[in-house]
């Protein structure tokens, strides 16, 4: 089974309090913030991992970022990915999701074809969740999101569960397909200090917007997103406790509802 | 740092999240209950991190002690006593896999086994009388009889002594009467004639479990007789204490650093009201910057085949015993009173750090083979 895992190089999360907002720009300034593979991500390549333990095959890592997401791509090579392309051209920088979901999947045509394309449901960072999808209908092909499980049915087939407020539902996607995996998907495995020695002898490959067959301009980068973001600003924060009492526990509830409802119509 | 790049970043990560995930909870079972590190030593080995620092042609990878330091200083921010155990653990694989150390059938049945945590192997040399390297006065004995030797004899502070696979016996080899030299035998500790006694309740390093250990009659194959320990690898880990020093100490100048930053007086956090904090926390970081680069300094001879890395390796023990303990008092006097709490974690390094001035040789063994070689 050959499995593409699109990835995403982020800024670490953790490190989210030392990101400022550029005051001219309304931009975020992530200088120096270290950058990881998005945490949804790795469980789809954990998917894919354990995909292939099962039905043999390969999986290959493919991304959209500034050169330097290569670390991210050797990440990926370590955690198990047999190969990893990076596209990385200004041409097709400074996209929203619809221009980076056309890019990945000229990209996967390219290098494909695939049975599978996995992806986490969305980044740390947009978090749209709208890639998974937009790629499934640049491709052609079915697409399922926000999948707690995945299972191969037959050569032709998988099925996918996701998990509503109230319950579950299955849904049966013909193969190939895009999946966007939830992290509740599964665990990822630690890698292995062997895995990151062999990563650097794995193939990886830089693309530019070039090498993307029948790539149209008006699809990629700035001109290719309809979505603009708007105005950042930080969210002043002041500590401030207010008691809530009542004569009774219920009329403390109440009151608390009010304050919290009040607050988010606000 | 001047030596990292991209693949030992990947390695730090790796085994940070190993560290977190897997030591840290663990960490209270050992502190509680002496829990072993059985678990941990095998996960490690089926992760591939005893195998950084063996040639190649055993790992199929390029052996880089910088990578085994990483390893090292990660393990020892969480628990030194863990780091302490896998420094333990990781002799046999590093000290057997020096050229011409085992024959080719050795090293299928327990070189190889060994590198993945298939097999864990521990040393049992120490004895009442002549300590860790007093050969001559081991009374532990191989009797050659037959195509069998038979091992009797007792040890005392064994690292490991209950977790591991193989116990490896040095003792006096007997040949038809006559004694032949110290010997080194391979013992799966399943044998019925071995047996582990008293578990010693030590200040610290708890859970880095250490034991006597008893040998009746224990009769082993002469495949089981192993060469004795005197490759080019043999004992210059020791370096690691420097590594267990770094990594405890950089845990412990971060969280007295936190401490004094949030704990207000007066509304002013201790930090900006003290330059005197400021003064003590930043000379704990002059020491351990100095002590990274010995450190990592003794890796990169390592890797380059220097020989001066042996007396660094010694330095680097006698260094890293006293400046775990050092770094831990200065951060409980700067703390206060929680510093001497338990559970805030202080102590729990300043006892490890106090067990680590014996094993492997005390510090002043180490000196003065300094001051002979040097």
């Amino acid at each position: 089974m050959n499995i593409a895992v699109c990835i995403k190089s982020v800024p670490d999360p953790d490190q989210y309090d030392k990101i400022e907002l550029d005051p001219v720009k309304k931009t975020l300034k992530r200088e120096g913030i270290p950058a990881i593979i998005n945490n949804g991500d790795k469980h789809a390549i954990e998917e894919a991992l354990r995909l292939k333990e099962k039905f043999g095959g390969d999986i290959t890592a493919i991304s959209m970022g500034i050169p330097s997401a290569k670390h991210q791509m050797m990440e990926a090579l370590a955690m198990g990915c047999d190969r990893a392309y990076l596209i990385s051209d200004r041409r097709v920088g400074g996209a929203d999701s619809l221009a980076t979901s056309y890019t990945l999947a000229k990209a996967i045509e390219k290098t494909g074809p695939y049975d599978l394309i996995l992806a986490g449901n969305e980044s740390a960072d947009g978090a749209t969740s709208h890639v998974p999808s937009q790629l499934g209908e640049w491709l052609g092909v079915g697409h399922g999101v926000d999948a707690t499980s995945l299972e191969v049915e037959d050569d032709e087939h998988v099925l996918i569960t996701k998990k509503f407020e109230n319950g579950s539902a299955k849904y049966r996607l013909g193969l190939p397909c895009v999946i966007g995996c939830n992290a509740r998907i599964n665990e990822v495995r630690l890698t292995s200090a062997i895995a990151i020695l062999k990563a650097k002898k794995k193939p990886f490959k830089l693309l530019t917007a070039d090498d993307l067959e029948n790539l149209d301009a008006k699809y990629i980068g700035l001109k290719g997103s309809p979505s603009k973001n708007g105005e950042l600003h930080p969210v002043a924060s002041n500590k401030v406790c207010t008691m809530i009492e009542g004569e009774s526990e219920a009329e403390v509830i109440d009151k608390l509802y009010a304050v919290i409802t009040n607050e988010m119509n606000a | 740092m001047w030596y990292m790049n991209e693949e030992r970043e990947m390695m730090q990560s790796a085994i940070r999240e190993f560290a977190v995930t897997k030591v840290r909870p663990h960490v209270e079972a050992m502190e509680n209950e002496d829990a072993g590190t059985r678990e941990i030593l095998k996960e490690l080995g089926e992760l591939g991190f005893l195998q950084l620092a063996v040639p190649e042609k055993y790992s199929g990878i390029e052996p880089d002690w910088i990578n085994w330091g990483i390893m090292m200083e990660e393990l020892a921010k969480e628990s030194p006593a863990v780091a302490f155990s896998v420094l333990c653990a990781n002799m046999f694989p590093k000290y057997m896999s020096d050229e011409g150390a085992l024959t080719d059938e050795q090293v299928e049945k327990f070189l190889m086994p060994s590198l993945t945590g298939e097999k864990l192997f521990g040393i049992a040399g120490c004895e009442p009388d002549g300590g860790a390297f007093g050969l001559n006065e081991w009374k532990a004995t191989a009797e050659l009889d037959g195509d069998e030797w038979v091992l009797n004899g007792s040890k005392i502070f064994i690292t490991n002594a209950d977790v591991v696979d193989y116990i490896l016996f040095r003792g006096q080899m007997i040949v038809n009467g006559e004694k032949k030299g110290v010997g080194m035998f391979a013992v799966p500790t399943d044998d019925p004639g071995y047996r582990v006694g008293h578990v010693e309740n030590k200040v610290g390093l708890n859970g880095s479990r250490t034991a006597a250990v008893y040998f009746e009659n224990v009769r082993v194959p002469e495949i089981n007789h192993i060469k004795e320990f005197s490759g080019p690898s043999a004992g210059i880990d020791i370096g690691g204490y420097g590594f267990f020093a770094l990594g405890a100490g950089e845990r412990m100048l971060e969280m007295a650093k936190e401490m004094t930053k949030n704990t207000l007086r007066n509304g002013v956090s201790l930090w900006d009201a003290h330059e005197s904090i400021q003064y003590m926390l930043g000379s704990i970081k002059a020491k351990l910057m100095n002590l990274r680069n010995a450190c990592y300094g003794y890796c990169a001879d390592m890797n380059a085949g220097n020989p001066m890395a042996s007396l660094e390796a010694f330095a680097l023990k006698i260094e890293g015993d006293k400046l775990i303990r050092e770094i831990a008092s200065e951060c409980i006097g700067v703390v206060g009173g929680t510093g001497v709490v338990e559970e805030t974690g202080f102590a729990r390094y300043y006892r490890d750090g106090i067990c680590m001035l014996q094993p492997c040789g005390s510090d002043k063994t180490y000196a003065t083979l300094i001051g002979q070689m040097a």
